[in-house]
């Protein structure tokens, strides 16, 4: 708890858990920063940590929010490869360099991201239909992005906008998508002893903040 | 989820994309400044 009496990190983490927040909230891919932030102040693997029951009790709630708008057959093709992924990130953390993970995922990220505003031609390009094959990758990619860089959001965009589902469909689909990968990293980070008793009682308390202060509601 | 139900679908999807523009630069800077630091 010592943690809480940091000038340093209450700061960080008043910003990271709002921005986090902000993401829950629809404005997906602006969470990857909250632990980032947060790590700025406290070692990367203990901000994983700290921010992961957080998102839990974050998720909860745009579940009911989003309830009833959720695209299944996009949860079908991407949920049992996304626990691929994670499997794979916690057993390959080791032996993998993270700048090189880091550097190909925002590559295509940015890539992507590029070519949807300045090129594609919305209007034109027809709606890509939830392909398995695709979704299998993009869905692993997505859960070991998540479990190794705590960044699974580019991989499920980059599969799912070009399905090109209404907003509410699209944010309901990652809201539980990510709710259950949260989920799924809970076992992987026990085993790593990353979420202890003193981490724990740290995300409560900044969960309490965020629930007194609901920025993104 | 107030602010991001005044979008349309198609704004939407332009500031997910600029979201996600920010994070692979991001991700970019973040790999160089792993390497900088391996390398310093």
């Amino acid at each position: 708890m010592e943690l809480l009496h940091n000038p340093a990190f209450l700061v960080a983490a008043i910003f990271a858990v709002g921005i986090a927040g902000l993401s829950k909230g629809g404005f997906a891919g602006a969470g990857i920063i909250s632990t980032p932030i947060l790590a700025l102040v406290m070692p990367p693997v203990e901000a994983a940590a700290v921010m992961l029951p957080i998102l839990l009790v974050q998720d909860a709630y745009s579940l009911w929010t989003y309830r009833g708008t959720i695209d299944r057959r996009n949860i079908m093709i991407l949920l049992p490869a996304a626990v691929v992924g994670i499997a794979a990130g916690y057993f390959l953390a080791a032996y993998l360099s993270e700048f090189v993970i880091s550097a190909l995922i925002g590559l295509i990220s940015t890539v992507f991201a590029i070519r949807s505003l300045f090129f594609a031609r919305a209007e034109l390009a027809p709606a890509k239909k939830a392909d398995v094959p695709a979704g299998l990758f993009w869905g692993a990619i997505a859960g070991f992005t998540s479990m190794f860089l705590h960044a699974g959001g580019p991989p499920f965009q980059i599969y799912v906008q070009p399905q090109k589902l209404e907003r509410d469909l699209f944010i309901g689909t990652s809201t539980l998508f990510f709710a259950a990968v949260n989920w799924i990293k809970v076992p992987p980070y026990l085993m790593l002893g990353e979420l202890n008793l003193d981490i724990l009682k740290v995300s409560l308390v900044l969960t309490h903040w965020r629930s007194s202060a609901p920025i993104s509601a | 989820m107030k602010l991001i139900r005044r979008f349309s679908t198609e704004s939407f999807y332009q500031i997910i994309n600029v979201l996600l523009l920010l994070v692979g630069l991001k991700m970019i800077w973040s790999a160089g400044a792993q390497i900088v630091r391996f390398y310093a």
